[in-house]
């Protein structure tokens, strides 16, 4: 699924791209910087000093695009009924409002999502500072293969045995959107033969309301309105010798928010742009669903 | 706890906060440095962090990838800032030997992998710890 991003320097200036939802913003920065410059308040800002917010909150960089646009826009899936193949289009804007009719359009959830791009005070203190030659995005998306690796067979050998070839040939398919590329190398990592399957590699993001507060840990816990990450070991079956779904994973995780191993009573679990069902087997999930770095990021989203 | 560090080459003091936490994933503790300058700017890349931290000694094996693994930047699992890690994929193998023979309680663990892996990153065990914790027994 793609995210069509959206742009204008005026109002009769508007152009479109297209983003995988599991592609990451840096990838788009040099094309904005070359569509803006002219506009540029600070003509020497170089491309990877700009950054994006939305509603004044900074977008981590190293986030895919699919789980930005889930963990911010994910209740709007729940307020409207959901269609198959839903896509969700970001609007990169630098202007500042909008009409009445742009307010009522952006409820939609495959609305084109605004965003605004800055160009100065790049906030170091919440944003990791991305770096000319893009080697800080590299590391940090290997980081998570590795750690992707581990959690599947509890060694991470078989990222350890990809050849320098093969790693660099993976991040050039993740940057290029080459699926098929992409699909050749992970799949040495996904299905290695001899090696069993541990663990589902899952991040879950819940927003810290005061619900979820109760699943938190007192120290250190970071403050109502930002996002927790919880990850723990979620094994491909169950103690019982069934298969692990996302439901009986979630209520293992997070038991007071997904009480039923089996319907969604007080919040959703949200998967590229689309409510996940309970009953899907994650370890299917894992191999067909996962974002480019290996990860199910799935989005907690609390009912009304 | 935070140590504070001069700051090469300029009258900043550099405040480093280390934590200890258990990686669900690798099964290890692992080591995260969240790095101000007193003008409260976050350190801008590994290679500030190198400069600062690493002996001089050590700066081959760190750079090297050897077995205490890199340092790299990532999001705190708790606060989610930016912060820098030890990367603990050769952790593992580099503890086994050192907990060969077993009966290796938490306390000892934590005390060989900080000599292991913080020696490298300005944190070192202060030896009345040590002694303290060598003359307990086993935990």
């Amino acid at each position: 699924m793609n995210i069509i991003i959206q742009w204008q320097k005026h109002t009769n200036d508007l152009r479109q791209t297209l983003v995988p939802r599991i592609s990451y913003l840096p990838f788009i920065l040099e094309r904005l910087h070359a569509f803006f410059t002219e506009s540029l308040i600070y003509p020497d800002v170089r491309p990877h000093q700009a950054w994006f917010t939305y509603e004044n909150v900074p977008l981590k960089w190293h986030y895919p695009v699919g789980l930005l646009h889930d963990l911010f826009c994910g209740s709007k899936l729940l307020d409207h009924e959901p269609h198959a193949g839903s896509q969700a289009d970001l609007h990169v804007d630098t202007t500042h409002g909008g009409d009445k009719n742009e307010e009522e359009e952006s409820e939609r959830p495959d609305a084109p999502w605004k965003l605004v791009v800055h160009y100065s005070s790049f906030p170091q203190d919440q944003l990791i500072p991305l770096d000319e030659e893009g080697k800080t995005l590299i590391d940090l998306y290997t980081n998570n293969v590795k750690e992707a690796d581990c959690v599947r067979n509890g060694t991470g050998k078989e990222f350890m045995k990809l050849s320098k070839d093969n790693s660099i040939a993976l991040w050039r398919a993740v940057e290029t959107h080459d699926r098929q590329l992409y699909n050749t190398i992970n799949n040495k990592l996904l299905f290695p033969p001899g090696v069993t399957l541990r663990h589902i590699p899952i991040k879950v993001y819940l927003p810290t309301s005061s619900t979820a507060l109760e699943d938190a840990p007192d120290v250190g816990a970071p403050k109502p309105g930002s996002i927790r990450v919880v990850q723990t070991l979620v094994t491909p079956n169950t103690p019982t010798r069934q298969p692990q779904t996302l439901g009986t994973a979630l209520n293992a995780i997070l038991p007071t928010i997904f009480p039923s191993r089996r319907s969604p009573l007080l919040a959703q679990p949200v998967l590229h742009g689309a409510v996940a069902p309970m009953s899907a087997p994650v370890k299917a999930l894992g191999e067909a669903a996962a974002y480019a770095d290996g990860f199910l990021h799935v989005v907690v989203v609390m009912m009304a | 706890e935070a140590l504070p560090h001069p700051y090469p080459n300029s009258n900043n003091t550099l405040t480093i906060t280390y934590d200890i936490i258990h990686s669900p994933s690798y099964r290890l503790p692992v080591l995260y440095l969240t790095c101000t300058t007193t003008a409260n700017h976050p350190i801008s890349s590994p290679e500030t962090l190198y400069r600062a931290l690493v002996p001089p000694s050590m700066k081959p094996q760190i750079q090297a990838i050897g077995v205490m693994g890199a340092v790299s930047a990532t999001e705190h699992p708790i606060t989610g800032l930016p912060c820098y890690f030890v990367h603990p994929c050769k952790t593992a193998d580099a503890m086994r030997p050192l907990c060969a023979g077993g009966g290796v309680g938490a306390e000892r663990y934590v005390l060989r992998w900080l000599g292991l892996v913080g020696g490298g990153v300005g944190l070192n065990v202060p030896a009345a710890l040590a002694v303290d914790i060598a003359g307990t027994g086993e935990v």
